[in-house]
């Protein structure tokens, strides 16, 4: 089981002890070991631990804020990381589109994989992963903006639409370099995040 | 359906229709843009076209889609519906397509949506930016629409 604990102050025991804490445990199915991705319940990531130290329902309110964006980074991560396990397994076969598609690409996948581990979960959260006919993989932003990035077994390529501003391009595939497209993808179209 | 100079391009206001046989190419209700691409398929041939319905003349149901599961548990998910227009309004960097029909196809309901790059068909695009851009957009004109599964199956 990954837990990841954060102890946080709580506001009702706190008025009775300025060292109370309770610890929110948050579940992550994020677990990668030699090589594989394994969407399972049993992982040893480390934990995350944020202390106590202040005493104001203001501090209290800021740590419970974190914890969220943490889990919610975490459970966005790790749903597009089991997106991405359970297309790659299930799409291992000839004309999956039933327009005549290819199997989706080892290589094709292993890049996505490299992308997905290299973003946070919050910018993970803006886009959708699909699988492409040619045996690539696809992430496509949400929202009914037009912007998508193509991820194949030696490049990548790219395109983003917003008003009368676009941006495209094919690149050779390099994680970190498909990173800071999709940072420029999200400043393009206005995300903070 | 050939690219041959006998294709008649569709009027704007026409709804048509990509039927989706793969439920990997929506999620919480998007439709991917790939259901878009143009590809090089496994036998080697490259598409010059993408198939489509011309839902004015026939609209896909479950009974008039010819389905053959390819692995057990494939179910026949639904169609993207847009308008001819929204394919025309896409040009970008000399870049466009039309929708056509053979008007001597004994499918009239069957229409193909063409990829030009400088007035020159496209044919067996992989993954160009100029095709991510062009089906993105097709992808966000569409809406999805399920077709009912029948009771039982």
């Amino acid at each position: 089981m990954n837990e990841m604990n954060f102890k946080l102050a709580d506001p009702i025991s706190h008025s009775h002890s300025l060292h109370s804490t309770f610890v929110l445990t948050v579940m992550s199915a994020l677990s990668i070991s030699m090589g594989t991705y394994e969407a399972t319940a049993a992982s040893s990531a480390p934990e995350c631990v944020v202390e106590q130290s202040g005493s104001s329902f203001h501090d209290y309110s800021l740590k419970v804020g974190l914890a969220a964006e943490l889990s919610d980074d975490f459970v966005s991560k790790t749903r597009m990381l089991q997106r991405l396990e359970s297309l790659y397994s299930n799409l291992q076969y000839d004309n999956w589109d039933g327009y005549g598609a290819s199997p989706l690409e080892k290589q094709a996948y292993e890049n996505t994989k490299r992308v997905i581990d290299s973003l946070s979960g919050l910018e993970l959260k803006c886009w959708n992963l699909f699988p492409s006919p040619n045996g690539t993989l696809l992430l496509s932003i949400k929202n009914g903006d037009v912007a998508s990035l193509s991820i194949g077994n030696n490049d990548f390529s790219y395109a983003a639409l917003k008003g009368e501003s676009k941006m495209m391009g094919q690149e050779s595939f390099e994680a970190n370099r498909v990173v800071k497209v999709i940072e420029n993808i999200h400043l393009l179209l206005d995300y903070n995040g | 359906m050939g690219n041959s100079p006998e294709l008649q391009t569709l009027v704007d206001e026409e709804m048509i229709a990509r039927i989706l046989f793969s439920p990997s190419m929506i999620l919480d209700g998007a439709i991917s843009p790939s259901a878009f691409f143009l590809a090089i398929l496994k036998s080697g041939d490259p598409e010059s076209y993408l198939s489509v319905w011309r839902i004015a003349l026939k609209v896909p149901s479950r009974e008039n889609v010819k389905f053959k599961p390819r692995k057990e548990g494939d179910t026949l998910y639904g169609y993207a519906e847009l308008s001819v227009g929204s394919c025309h309004r896409v040009k970008t960097q000399g870049y466009h397509c039309k929708v056509m029909v053979n008007p001597h196809s004994p499918n009239q309901y069957h229409a193909g949506i063409y990829y030009y790059r400088d007035e020159k068909p496209m044919i067996g695009a992989s993954y160009a930016p100029e095709f991510v851009m062009m089906a993105s957009y097709l992808a966000s004109q569409s809406r999805l629409i399920t077709i009912e599964s029948k009771a039982g199956s």
